[in-house]
């Protein structure tokens, strides 16, 4: 080994990382290398300062009463889906939103005796499917932090969450329906960007409820 | 100790407040020091006493109560600032080193005030392995666990950290 390859072993020589052997052969160049023992000497003073920083630091308020209030809350009344109350309470109205309008585009089809509002999607509805990715890679970025930590939530949680995701993806799909029947429908496309903002509002939701778990 | 950990695990929410200003201090210090920023810092605090009054039953007593506590805190911030980072793509900085600087100052000018602002201003990656493995005692696999970094990832930011924090402090 040369100079640099010892002083690139310094940091486990004083983490107690190295093996024996190789310790030894460290240990020997310590003798003859005032270099790298004035390092060992920095590290190890480094190493005990930082040991010996305070370690408690009072916060500045008590902290207490809001804890206080959180555990004393029974678990089925928790506050848990608070974080989401904006969110879900968005999807509801969302899927009303959404029925109510694709059940009057569709009624109201029928009474003027029209069909699909002019043949097979174009390239216009091309045109919202390639804008939907975003919102779809979004989603899905988000649903797979959920998923890796559904053991972290309730189970209560996790099935309102599951059942609101539902919704919005009911929502989302009716909507798209009624797009295929009449892609230039800037009411539908509008519906359409609202329902994947919703869903991804309820998992960004779920994130910082992830996070506070 | 045992006496008030035992009856928190049997609902006693008295004894739980007790065994919260007992270990306040060095939980909020380790959320301090992590986060840089002292209303996360409380956030967190207040996230991981919740957490642990949660998880109190799976609490054995085959560690220290301390190491288990600050096990859970250590995760609380790291969860936080991962959905942080997912949520506004950015790094993390420190906002707040002066905070840090103001605590130390309380117990022991001059080495410790200088070493708290040393370490409030290394890069966040740096500065968390550096706090995990320096400050609080963690072993190069137990920080690997915490973090998701490779073994050989988290040494190259130890000796990143110990490089910078040699250089700010003149030694």
């Amino acid at each position: 080994m040369n100079h640099q390859d010892f002083k690139s072993k310094l940091d486990d020589y004083v983490d107690g990382e190295l093996t024996d052997a190789v310790r030894e052969v460290v240990e020997s160049h310590l003798q003859t290398c005032a270099e790298c023992r004035r390092e060992v000497e920095e590290l190890v003073e480094l190493g005990r300062d930082a040991a010996e920083l305070p370690r408690a630091i009072e916060p500045q308020r008590d902290l207490w009463p809001e804890i206080g209030e959180r555990i004393a809350r029974p678990a089925l009344v928790d506050r848990s889906l608070w974080p989401l109350r904006y969110p879900l309470a968005a999807a509801a109205v969302l899927l009303i939103a959404v029925s109510s309008a694709t059940t009057a585009i569709v009624v109201y089809r029928l009474g003027a005796g029209r069909t699909s509002g002019g043949g097979p999607p174009s390239s216009t509805s091309a045109d919202w499917l390639v804008a939907e990715l975003p919102y779809t890679q979004a989603a899905e970025e988000l649903r797979a932090t959920l998923e890796e930590n559904r053991q972290r939530l309730a189970p209560e949680t996790i099935a309102r969450i599951e059942a609101n995701l539902e919704v919005i993806d009911q929502a989302i799909g009716e909507t798209r329906e009624a797009l295929q029947a009449d892609p230039a429908d800037a009411n539908l496309r509008r519906m359409l960007w609202s329902a994947h903002q919703a869903k991804i509002d309820v998992l960004q939701g779920v994130n910082r409820l992830i996070a506070s778990t | 100790m045992h006496e008030l950990i035992r009856r928190a695990q049997s609902g006693d929410r008295d004894a739980f407040e007790k065994l919260y200003r007992v270990h306040v201090g060095s939980v909020y210090a380790l959320c301090l020091r992590l986060s840089g920023d002292p209303s996360r810092a409380e956030e967190h605090t207040q996230d991981a006493f919740v957490r642990a009054w949660r998880k109190l039953g799976t609490f054995r007593g085959d560690s220290a109560f301390t190491s288990w506590l600050h096990r859970i805190a250590v995760n609380v911030v790291f969860m936080a600032q991962r959905s942080e980072r997912r949520r506004r793509a950015r790094v993390f900085e420190v906002e707040d080193p002066a905070s840090l600087a103001t605590a130390a100052r309380e117990e022991r000018p001059g080495t410790h005030l200088d070493l708290e602002r040393a370490i409030a201003g290394l890069p966040a990656g740096a500065r968390t392995v550096f706090i995990l493995h320096e400050v609080e005692g963690y072993r190069h696999q137990e920080i690997s666990e915490i973090t998701g970094l490779a073994v050989g990832t988290l040494k190259a930011q130890l000796h990143r950290a110990r490089r910078l924090l040699r250089e700010a402090l003149d030694r």
